[in-house]
């Protein structure tokens, strides 16, 4: 079938719904019907290829503005809400590994561990100008190409934060590769609702590392909770001597969460505990702490004040010092040592396939990204995308997931958007 | 907009979807297709003992009643975008009174695809009357200019060219259909008769009439679900 416009093709009346179905699950109705690529897919259709039809979709920018955009902005909170994101670093991280911009090849695997940072090339009469994409105007926003307009830069960047006389000041400094998270460790300003923000605002930073596995994993708090936990696995911070740490009365004792779940410290929380914090005052941002002292150790407590006092945890301090002095303490080496989930059978359940020990939090999302789940559960994220009524069974979503599982065998493109094509042409979906 | 116009807006926006056959009914049982050529379409049955029950659903809602399987909602930049597209991108969302819709129904508007779980879509039909109104200001109104209407002109002497905006702008939304379709004849019948109605109030001008189908149009195509 020769290009025509699409409606000259109208009279294929069912294949024509099914281009429209396919072309608005994956772009959201951003391509018109009178693009050539809607063309190109009622071609596809009308030859029985659905698959095809859906992975022109997804190759379009069309797919980047929207879906793309929007499983980003998904990610930087883990209720997978987009509606309270904005454009950031992050979230142009994300696309970036989505649909390849920057001159990269589109990587899920490395969205947790990539060390670059990607800006918008932004077009002002002859001068290109390098933007963060917090600083499009709307207008700038509308007019970016994603596939095109993104540029990469080698690194990450956070701030260093010194305060003298109650005067804070930010400057400039590179996150040391050990501590690159990928699109984690990225913000370059207060306010912009960046993961980082959401993570390392104020508190303890078991937001943050509770945060980067619910949203690569899916896992909930009590998917990963266990009481095979000891008190030295849990972090200084949390009293031992309250009724619930070892037995819950009335709920989940509190160890079984703090000592062997997400918020263990031996399960990634010493990988950020006391290097990242998230200032919102003017010129802040993401704060890389190089030398944690004891008063800026979040692991310490959420308080700055106390947490001198939480350090030494003496008991019989009056008042009471509120701490788990049999806490093992972070690693100042940001380990961590996943062996005890080996044991619950949770990395099975996540297809861990890296080293369950590690140190710091570039290690740790590389094996994120090379866990089987990460890719379920961005497959289970896209369908309920692109098909939210749909019906798939397990077997399908390991299937379609292993499409882009780049660990698979046989490997798989490490590409969303091949998941993308095989949710948007699968049967229930049409 | 008076009660009347109102009650034909309401009724046109109902019935259009459903003659360009985008209903639900119109669309393929969940897991009957046979064309998707995926490796990983249809659906499984559990391999054990040759049972035939079907395996558990981990993902989607599962939807039983055929055709739901395509239902997705468009969230809010799905909104935007579908209605900038069926008003040919002669309307932009950050200007005019597009813009100041804008500003007003955004944080209420779909926030997820899932129909099951969403609401805001009376929004989207508030949205369309502002996008709609930029196509009739100006001394040389798009609405006369892209659309043949003219606003000084009485609605019989324009109903021609408001039936046919009306199924040109859902024409973008159908790829076509709207006016190829096998159900084209209905559609065209539908507009006349929400132009037919409009007239019979003497006070309704011509841009009362466009608005009534321009909002028609436009809130029908960007809320068929499954699309």
């Amino acid at each position: 079938m020769s290009a025509q416009p699409a409606t000259a093709l109208a009279a294929d009346a069912a294949s024509t719904i099914t281009a429209l179905r396919i072309a608005n699950e994956i772009t959201g109705g951003t391509m018109p019907s009178s693009d050539p690529l809607f063309a190109q897919m009622l071609t596809k259709v009308a030859a029985g290829d659905n698959l095809g039809a859906a992975s022109i979709a997804a190759n379009s920018n069309y797919f980047a503005t929207y879906l793309a955009r929007r499983l980003a902005l998904q990610m930087q909170n883990p209720a997978l809400d987009a509606s309270v994101s904005i454009d950031n670093d992050a979230t142009a991280f994300l696309v970036a590994h989505m649909v390849g911009g920057g001159g990269t090849a589109p990587s899920i695997s490395t969205m947790w561990s990539d060390n670059s940072t990607y800006l918008v090339n932004v077009t002002t009469g002859a001068t290109v100008t390098q933007t963060h994409a917090a600083s499009l105007t709307p207008a700038q926003l509308a007019a970016v190409n994603w596939q095109t307009d993104l540029v990469r830069n080698p690194g990450q960047t956070a701030k260093t934060a010194t305060t003298v006389k109650g005067t804070t000041t930010f400057a400039p400094i590179a996150i040391p590769v050990k501590h690159v998270g990928g699109y984690i460790t990225l913000s370059d300003r207060p306010a912009d609702t960046s993961f980082a923000q959401y993570g390392a605002t104020a508190g303890t930073n078991l937001r943050m590392i509770e945060g980067i596995w619910e949203i690569a994993t899916g896992l909930t708090l009590v998917d990963a909770e266990a009481t095979n936990a000891t008190a030295a696995n849990a972090p200084r911070f949390v009293p031992e001597y309250n009724p619930n740490f070892t037995h819950g009365i009335g709920q989940a004792a509190c160890i079984s969460c703090h000592g062997g779940g997400m918020s263990s410290l031996t399960h990634g929380y010493a990988t950020v505990a006391d290097v990242f914090d998230f200032n919102p005052a003017t010129g802040g941002g993401l704060v890389y702490i190089p030398t944690p002292t004891v008063a800026l150790q979040k692991s310490l407590g959420s308080d700055p004040a106390t947490r001198t006092v939480n350090s030494t945890c003496n008991l019989t301090a009056n008042p009471t010092a509120v701490c788990n002095p049999d806490s093992s303490l972070v690693d100042p080496n940001n380990g961590y040592d996943l062996s005890s989930w080996g044991q619950t059978g949770l990395l099975a359940q996540m297809g861990w396939k890296a080293a369950p020990t590690g140190q710091g939090l570039n290690q740790l999302g590389i094996g994120i990204g090379q866990s089987q789940i990460a890719y379920e559960f961005m497959t289970k994220r896209v369908i309920g995308e692109v098909c939210p009524m749909g019906a798939f069974t397990a077997a399908q979503v390991t299937e379609i997931a292993n499409a882009a599982n780049p660990f698979a065998t046989p490997k798989g493109t490490d590409d969303v958007r091949t998941i993308v094509a095989l949710v948007a042409s699968n049967a229930s979906c049409l | 907009m008076r009660n009347k116009n109102l009650k034909s807006l309401v009724a046109a926006s109902l019935l259009v979807p459903a003659l360009v056959g985008c209903n639900v009914n119109s669309m393929k049982q969940a897991g009957s297709s046979s064309s998707a050529s995926s490796s990983v379409d249809g659906q499984a049955t559990s391999s054990g003992g040759g049972s035939s029950s079907p395996a558990p659903i981990v993902a989607g809602a599962g939807a039983t009643v055929p055709g739901t399987g395509a239902l997705t909602v468009p969230t809010a930049d799905a909104v935007v975008a579908r209605i900038t597209n069926g008003l040919g991108g002669a309307v932009a969302p950050m200007a005019g009174n597009y813009a100041k819709g804008l500003a007003q129904v955004r944080s209420n508007l779909p926030k997820a695809t899932d129909a099951t779980k969403v609401s805001g879509f009376d929004q989207v039909q508030l949205l369309a009357y502002a996008a709609c109104s930029d196509l009739t200001t100006g001394t040389t109104p798009l609405m006369q200019s892209s659309y043949g209407i003219n606003p000084k002109g009485t609605i019989a002497s324009n109903q021609a060219a408001l039936v046919s905006a009306g199924v040109k702008i859902l024409d973008r939304y159908a790829a076509g259909l709207a006016s190829t379709g096998p159900t084209s004849a209905q559609v065209s019948t539908a507009f006349t008769n929400l132009v037919t109605t409009l007239e019979g109030t003497a006070t309704n001008t011509s841009t009362i009439a466009f608005m009534s189908v321009c909002i028609a149009a436009t809130t029908s195509g960007t809320l068929m679900l499954g699309f």
